[in-house]
């Protein structure tokens, strides 16, 4: 291997490195400001969804867990009348990009089922066809973080479970 | 004047200086065909294929072994006052500067009789010098080959790191135009009678807004309006009067809802 090939290498992987640097650190540094301080806590919300012809109400708990390097997972259950008391479960990468924005991407679970829960036909819609969704904090307390989707502009509220 | 004695474990003696020297097997099969055919072009050819014999190697593997060979000897590339790079042919040592021993000359033409009295039936009695360069051949091959699996492994980890770089640019580059190409929205804000609502930009969540302001009922604290098309997404934030501690309640609502309708169920969901 020639020098320049090997420079262009190191400076590849060194560039890699920084970025990567710069990502977990970043991550680091606003999940404890989003998430108040706690260690892998669990969040709880219920909600109810009309639609033309149909009621659809559901409870949903999610769980934020730090993995190793600083990356964060979110394990996500949802509950809803109309799946027969069946407990759907759905598994995110969730990363933090500043204090009042972060972005989820689904990762693994049952997406074609969720599409059922539904009465929001765009919800339903990602469900099904997934992509890295960005949601932006409208209110935070110690107890309760409140959100919004820059993709379907849906808010959601969710309380501290603990 | 160097003695050299290629069947001896260290094979150059300078008697002037009474140093004795070891060099490396392939360093002495180089010497032994300058030193036979010395004040004559070598090509490099020869050199390798006898140095080397099946095994590919690269120009530097001569290069590096003539530098040895020069060092060894108390020559230099500079110098060449031993032995001569003659450009793109090949080496050439000068002559009056290294013999074979009497020993090794006596062997070659022994060896060299034996066979043409033997009607050209090669006869290969083997010395114990001979077995010490096998099992140095032997070495030297086990050598190569782990040093191959080294290489293999290196191109290995190269590629993993690769990858894992990549992936980290993918990563990077997915948060900064996540980051940098997404404006967050802009939420208005106002307290109206203990309770505080929050409604976006868009012109319907305006309206739903103002049909529900000073409506509600006084367990609400904060309301979130917002709308996309298709849906109205309303959420709560409200003192649950069964067990008298903060709730919220998320609630989503198609067009076919009247402002009325969302009113009566904000109210009877949020308390």
């Amino acid at each position: 291997m020639n020098n320049v090939a090997k420079y262009t290498l190191v400076l590849y992987c060194l560039g890699a490195l920084c970025g990567a640097v710069y990502l977990l650190g970043s991550n680091e540094l606003f999940v404890s400001k989003v998430i108040n301080n706690r260690t892998n806590p669990i969040v709880f919300s219920e909600g109810v969804a009309y639609g033309k012809n149909s009621v659809n109400r559901y409870r949903e708990v999610h769980s934020i867990l730090r993995l190793f390097w600083g990356i964060h997972s979110m394990k996500s259950t949802v509950l809803s009348s109309n799946s027969d008391d069946k407990a759907y479960n759905q598994s995110y990468s969730i990363h933090f990009l500043s204090s009042n924005l972060f972005s989820v991407s689904m990762s693994a679970g049952n997406q074609k089922k969720r599409s059922s829960l539904g009465a929001d036909l765009s919800e339903a819609h990602l469900n099904v066809y997934p992509r890295d969704e960005v949601f932006q904090i409208v209110k935070k307390t110690s107890a309760l973080i409140c959100y919004s989707s820059l993709s379907t502009s849906a808010v959601d509220c969710v309380q501290f479970v603990r | 004047m160097w003695i050299f004695h290629p069947h001896q474990r260290e094979q150059l003696h300078n008697s002037k200086l009474n140093v004795y020297k070891r060099i490396k097997s392939t360093d002495c099969q180089i010497l032994k065909l300058l030193v036979k055919h010395q004040g004559q072009l070598v090509s490099k050819d020869v050199l390798n294929n006898n140095a080397w014999e099946d095994r590919i190697v690269s120009d530097a593997s001569l290069t590096q072994a003539i530098a040895q060979l020069r060092l060894t000897l108390g020559d230099s590339g500079k110098e060449q006052k031993i032995i001569k790079t003659l450009p793109r042919k090949g080496y050439m040592l000068i002559e009056g500067h290294v013999v074979f021993s009497d020993d090794y000359e006596k062997t070659t033409k022994s060896k060299t009789s034996t066979s043409l009295s033997q009607n050209e039936v090669k006869v290969h009695v083997k010395t114990e010098d001979d077995n010490k360069t096998e099992a140095k051949i032997i070495q030297n091959i086990h050598f190569l080959y782990q040093l191959n699996w080294w290489r293999r492994m290196n191109v290995f980890f190269i590629l993993i790191i690769l990858l894992f770089a990549s992936f980290f640019y993918y990563r990077l580059g997915n948060v900064m135009i996540q980051r940098w190409s997404l404006e967050p929205n802009t939420w208005n804000i106002t307290d109206v009678g203990g309770t505080t609502y929050h409604y976006d930009n868009h012109g319907g969540s305006e309206i739903l807004y103002k049909q529900v302001v000073s409506k509600l009922n006084q367990h609400i604290t904060d309301l979130f309006i917002s709308k996309n098309p298709g849906q109205f997404y309303v959420s709560c934030i409200y003192r649950c009067v069964k067990l008298n501690e903060q709730s919220v309640k998320n609630l989503s609502f198609s067009m076919d809802y009247s402002f009325l309708d969302m009113r009566n169920i904000i109210n009877e969901q949020c308390r």
